[in-house]
């Protein structure tokens, strides 16, 4: 039971040599000591009586001995000999599959490398299968992660990126606020200066609205006073007018008497000419008395000429008195008026020289706080500047990241396992699918369809045959546009020069290539290859995977 | 001579007449002399002096002028007749009317 247990626990290789050894020893000390008896038993025999009694003990040892070697010790060994041979056909099977299922992991494949372990020991295929589990569970996580760290690592990059964009503006915005500010604090001191310069003036126009409102104070004085001699000089014209007027009736008076006078001369005139000779003398005196009347008449006009001409003057004065007088109230009113707009006028200086004093203050103030506020600006240009230097740096890192995690996920995409998310299962699944429509190149063509349908980060599928000429193409328009496939891919063009296709003639076993530019968008890819193959290879199926599509894996 | 006196006017009366005035208790006509020498169409104001003149058939007028200014004898005047003389005393030239020979043409219209 202990030989059989070391066996089955995998203690074969070296317990097989010691069991036989021990088994001869134990064969060999038998005959050996029944050798050893029998001398003693002959040799104590030689001259006893009891030599046939000792001959026939010997020989019943010998026999016993005999008998116990072949059950003891022979037939055991015969049958260990029969179980090691067995076990040891077991162990040469079991590790050819063990060789297998390492092979398969390997190469990477932990979907193949569970197919050979069927011939193992329950156990140990469990353990293999547990570890090969374990292993493709944790090469799905670092898949899954590596995602996760390229969505995480394009959000903090697109974050930055608005960020440093953000900050760009931001220390432009600070760099015209610090530039308006420095303006505004120039301007605050040129305020400053000029509300200064305005309290002066405003103090000096007070003072000369103290001298105005004196001269104003004497000016309606002398416009009262001028007022009252105007209205004396009306009252005396207003006289002398009654005096013309006196006098025009008594120059119309003696008008009228040089009148009566003159024809009174002309009738005596008439009269003494009546009389012939006798009325010469009087005919003399009359004419005499009507020169008389007609220098008083000359003389009355000369005088009413005189008087008309006082008479205008008069009323000249009269009307320069009457004008005089309005002038006066005018100027009298414009001056009471003007004096109480000077003494409005002297208390809104006493206020603007107050407000300019104030604004002249504030104005300082304002400008030692916009001293302050041009510092704390270029300080906050500097941090924001830095903020935008580091956000650049975050993006940078962020693609580096980005990259990174494209590299894990190649390293991971390098194993196939049993997932939906590695690209070398699925390359082979559906290369298993082509298998059957190898030689019809529309359902081949219809096939690589659904391929791209299914797995919509895949911006062309193709199908080349065996001897490298491309059968069948199809691509991804939501992927590549409208552009046209060109050169790039055709059907009859030749891939067997592509690593990826030598890779996978060579060794039937799907294939990850490393980043290269795509000929189609001139962006990053990578291909997935696998085997489309019966007995023998029929084909490669090619898939190119965008590098920019590659987290919706 | 009858300086400003008061006048009443003629209803229907000639224009030259100018109406009558009260001369010594008696109705005078007043002609206006200016209408009868034909030097005015019409009357017009300003006639204050009425010259009271006693024609040769006891009739008696007054004629109404703008003034009068000097008393001039006959014989002081040219032979002409029409012509009027200079004097010292009255520079502008007189002329004479033949007031009597117009009264007469006046008659003899109105006869």
């Amino acid at each position: 039971m202990v030989v059989e247990r070391r066996d089955t626990n995998g203690g074969s290789g070296s317990a097989g040599p010691p069991l036989g050894n021990v088994r001869q020893y134990a064969g060999l000390a038998i005959l050996v000591g029944v050798g050893l008896v029998g001398l003693v038993l002959l040799g104590a025999s030689a001259d006893a009586p009891w030599e046939w009694w000792a001959t026939a003990a010997f020989a019943g040892l010998g026999i016993a001995g005999a008998a116990g070697h072949l059950l003891l010790v022979e037939l055991p060994w015969r049958r260990s000999a029969v179980e090691l041979a067995n076990l040891e056909r077991r162990h040469a099977r079991e590790c050819g599959a063990l060789t297998a299922a390492l092979s398969e992991l390997h190469h990477g494949d932990l979907v193949e490398a569970t197919a050979p372990l069927s011939a193992l020991d329950p156990d140990m295929r469990r353990v293999v299968e547990v570890a090969t589990g374990a292993l493709g569970s944790l090469i799905e996580q670092i898949q899954m992660a590596s995602v996760e760290v390229a969505t995480s690592a394009n959000g903090v990059r697109e974050t930055s990126a608005d960020l440093a964009t953000g900050s760009s503006q931001q220390a432009s915005a600070v760099v015209d606020i610090t530039a308006s500010m420095e303006r505004l604090a120039h301007s605050a001191g040129e305020i400053a200066g000029n509300a200064a310069r305005q309290a002066d003036l405003a103090a000096r126009a007070e003072e000369g609205g103290d001298a105005g409102v004196a001269a104003l104070d004497a000016a309606v004085a002398g416009s009262e006073a001028v007022l009252q001699r105007i209205g004396v000089i009306a009252e005396r014209a207003d006289s002398l007018g009654g005096r013309a007027r006196e006098i025009y009736r008594v120059l119309d008076l003696i008008t009228e008497i040089a009148r009566e006078t003159h024809i009174l001369s002309l009738n005596a005139a008439i009269e003494a000419a009546a009389a012939g000779g006798h009325g010469e003398r009087f005919s003399a005196v009359a004419e005499e008395v009507r020169r008389l009347a007609e220098r008083s008449r000359e003389s009355v006009d000369e005088v009413r000429s005189l008087l008309d001409e006082f008479s205008g003057a008069i009323r000249a004065v009269d009307v320069a008195t009457q004008e005089g007088s309005r002038a006066a109230d005018d100027v009298l009113v414009r001056s009471r008026s003007t004096q109480g707009a000077i003494a409005q006028l002297r208390e809104a200086l006493a206020d603007t020289a107050r407000a300019a004093r104030d604004i002249s203050l504030a104005t300082e103030e304002q400008r030692g706080s916009s001293d302050q506020v041009v510092v704390t600006l270029r300080a906050v240009r500097g941090v924001v500047q830095r903020t935008a230097d580091g956000l650049q740096r975050f993006q940078g890192a962020a693609a580096k990241l980005n990259q990174l995690a494209l590299s894990i996920q190649l390293l991971s995409q390098s194993f196939r396992l049993e997932s939906r998310h590695s690209l070398k299962h699925l390359a082979s699944r559906w290369a298993r699918r082509l298998v059957n429509h190898v030689g019809n190149q529309e359902a081949v063509e219809v096939m690589l369809s659904d391929l791209l349908r299914e797995l919509p980060y895949v911006e062309a599928a193709y199908f080349v045959e065996a001897s490298g000429a491309m059968v069948a193409v199809a691509a991804n328009r939501d992927l590549v546009g409208d552009r046209d496939l060109g050169e790039a891919m055709q059907a009859g063009k030749m891939y067997a020069d592509r690593p990826w296709f030598q890779a996978v003639a060579r060794e039937g076993r799907p294939v990850v290539t490393s980043l290269y530019e795509s000929l189609l968008t001139g962006q990053q890819c990578f291909t997935i290859a696998a085997a489309v193959q019966e007995a023998s290879l029929r084909g490669i199926l090619g898939m190119d995977v965008n590098a920019r599509n590659w987290t919706r894996i | 001579m009858i300086r400003a006196p008061e006048l009443w006017p003629v209803p229907g009366a000639e224009p030259q007449l100018l109406g009558l005035i009260q001369y010594g208790g008696e109705p005078l006509a007043v002609l206006d002399l200016a209408i009868l020498a034909a030097t005015e169409g019409s009357a017009s104001p300003g006639r204050e002096v009425v010259l009271v003149l006693s024609l040769a058939n006891d009739l008696t007028v007054g004629l109404a002028v703008e003034d009068a200014e000097q008393v001039v004898g006959l014989d002081q005047l040219g032979e002409g007749g029409a012509e009027a003389p200079s004097t010292p005393e009255c520079q502008s030239g007189v002329q004479v009317l033949n007031i009597e020979s117009l009264f007469e043409a006046d008659c003899r219209t109105g006869g």
